[in-house]
């Protein structure tokens, strides 16, 4: 007959700690998670409504580009168009919101204690 | 071609009406964006555009040798060649002359008659990103995370993909080349969060670190012996908060373009000043230089198994060649070092505490205990910055001597630099979903209002903007 085996009662052994595991996983964050989706042509149309309220509201800036760029026939024949719209910009007002935000922040640029 | 430029606006115009245009047609949309990425590129310097087709047609036939290979040795010993040769080529465009350098000095230190000779290169724009995606492919095929070699046109793509190709995030292979064989699908464009990305990366740029650049940090790193201790300690904080500006703008922007043409990148900055520890600060600084560094350099040497010399060992090891990476200087290495030794610190200290208490690791800080933590991780960083920003270790020597000048009135601040440092901290606090919030806060407005609104901030910003753009701090990586 076989002995039955028994166990020996003893104190509980203390609990291990248990180390981190060694490698791990790249598991990560993508900032556009949880965004919300838009489709195709609804963000064309963004991206056309930005470009027309920038050229509206940004005619100085780009003709101030405009001018930057090397000289050529091109070149030149875009930057009289480009002025005609700076002055129609500049005739309905347009331009007066960048105008007057960029003397607003050099007057607060020039501030000092 | 800088991003908060008109150029790269119109660029980015054509690349996404072309590269939707073309989704129905996957090869062609996949050599269009990357035909679109070398012009990117090769705005810089078109002599570099072989470098990165040199580069990339490399790591294709070195993945295809890797995976042929029949035995483990044949492979390990594939992939450490094929990654030693993208080393080689990065340490020489940016490691040549400061190796000269190094030698030269220590020759004429032991009185040594050696002389070598200065190659005056001028390192690439962003090949340290592109040589780490190379790495990243060859590493993923060998490990088995990606399960078969890209085909050259899609490991183009991955390498040279405009939005990340000059100044990251560093897109793992194994993240990206899946997408890049998806289709993407034109009803899922996350364009909302994309402009909320790119305007406030604009703002960051154009205006934060543009401006902490000019009318604070410039002038006192250019002679720090004219300022006393509060000018130099403002011009630290000014630069702890323009690199932050300056790096996470790029990176914004970089993801917010990805979002606009149907790719989605990782997070690369978490609110870093927020940390309570170096550990943390280097889970939310450039997660994805942290997290690669961590996978293809610390765990390979073995991370924290081996014992406690060990897993300091590797610490310093990692943190300096990341230092290193930065760029050819002492600073890095000191910079690098510098984060490596408290690094050290950190793991002693907590497993200590995690000793006493008889668990494997030490329990988070809370209360007051956090917040000083807190302050002393920043004041840390930004000492670290100090040697960061220094052209020579000369300077930063004359810097950190300076901070014993306190009898000296401060000059250096303005009421500008100080709205833009306190608003920068600020921002650093705020809750972790704030993208999420504005989103949800914008989300009645028909799309084309918001697309309005986005030109108008654009012009905002311009308006605000200095003349000419400055370019991003880490192009010089």
């Amino acid at each position: 007959m076989n002995a039955i085996p028994t166990r020996r009662l003893s104190a509980p052994a203390e609990a291990t700690p248990v180390p981190p595991p060694v490698r791990p996983r790249y598991n990560p964050v993508e900032v556009i998670e949880g965004a919300a989706p838009s489709r195709l042509r609804s963000v064309a149309l963004s991206l056309a409504a930005a470009t027309l309220v920038a050229l509206v509201l940004g005619a100085r800036p780009l003709a101030d580009w405009v001018n930057g760029l090397p000289i050529n026939p091109v070149t030149d024949r875009l930057s009289g168009w480009v002025q005609a719209w700076q002055d129609w910009m500049d005739a309905i007002g347009a331009g007066r919101l960048y105008t007057g935000l960029q003397a607003l922040f050099r007057w607060f640029q020039g501030l000092r204690f | 071609m800088l991003f908060p430029t008109l150029n790269f606006g119109l660029f980015f115009l054509i690349v996404f009406a072309v590269a939707w245009a073309l989704v129905r047609f996957p090869q062609g949309r996949i050599a269009f964006l990357s035909a679109a990425s070398y012009v990117f590129y090769g705005w810089w310097d078109w002599r570099y555009l072989f470098l990165l087709g040199g580069s990339t047609l490399f790591n294709y036939l070195a993945g295809h040798a890797i995976v042929r290979q029949d035995t483990p040795a044949r492979r390990t010993l594939a992939v450490s060649l094929a990654v030693a040769v993208n080393l080689g080529v990065l340490a020489f465009f940016k490691y040549a002359d400061f190796t000269s350098h190094a030698v030269n000095d220590t020759a004429t230190l032991l009185g040594l008659p050696v002389r070598l000779g200065f190659l005056d290169m001028v390192v690439p724009v962003g090949i340290s990103f592109f040589t780490f995606h190379g790495i990243s492919y060859l590493v993923d095929l060998y490990r088995g995370t990606l399960r078969r070699p890209a085909s050259l046109m899609h490991l183009v793509l991955y390498i040279s993909f405009f939005p990340q190709l000059v100044a990251g995030p560093i897109v793992r292979a194994s993240h990206f080349l899946p997408q890049i064989g998806e289709r993407p699908d034109p009803d899922d464009i996350r364009a909302t969060r994309a402009y909320l990305l790119i305007m406030g990366g604009l703002f960051k740029k154009v205006v934060v670190a543009n401006y902490l650049a000019t009318d604070l940090v410039d002038a006192v790193f250019m002679d720090p012996d004219r300022y006393g201790a509060l000018d130099l300690l403002l011009a630290t904080y000014g630069y702890a908060m323009q690199i932050y500006c300056d790096f996470s703008a790029y990176t914004d922007i970089a993801i917010g373009l990805a979002a606009l043409l149907g790719f989605r990148f990782p997070q690369n900055f978490d609110q870093p000043y927020r940390s309570g520890s170096l550990r943390e600060f280097w889970r939310r600084w450039h997660i994805s230089l942290s997290s690669w560094l961590r996978d293809y350099l610390y765990i390979p040497l073995g991370g924290n198994r081996g014992g406690t010399w060990k897993h300091c060992r590797n610490l310093m090891i990692t943190m300096l060649l990341g230092g290193l990476w930065h760029g050819a200087n002492w600073t890095f290495v000191i910079w690098g070092a510098l984060h490596g030794g408290m690094l050290v610190v950190e793991h002693l200290v907590n497993r200590l505490r995690a000793i006493t208490i008889g668990e494997w690791e030490a329990p988070p800080l809370r209360g007051w205990r956090r917040t000083l933590a807190i302050v002393a991780t920043f004041h840390f960083v930004c000492f670290t910055w100090i040697f960061f920003r220094s052209p020579t270790l000369e300077v930063a020597g004359h810097f950190l001597a300076g901070f014993g000048r306190w009898q000296v009135l401060p000059t250096a601040a303005t009421p500008l630099t100080l709205l833009l440092i306190a608003g920068t901290l600020a921002s650093q606090f705020l809750p972790a979903d704030r993208l999420a919030r504005i989103e949800d806060g914008v989300r009645r407005l028909p799309l084309p209002a918001m697309g309005a609104a986005v030109g108008l901030a654009v012009v905002l910003i311009q308006a605000c903007a200095p003349e000419g753009v400055a370019p991003f701090i880490y192009f010089q990586f």
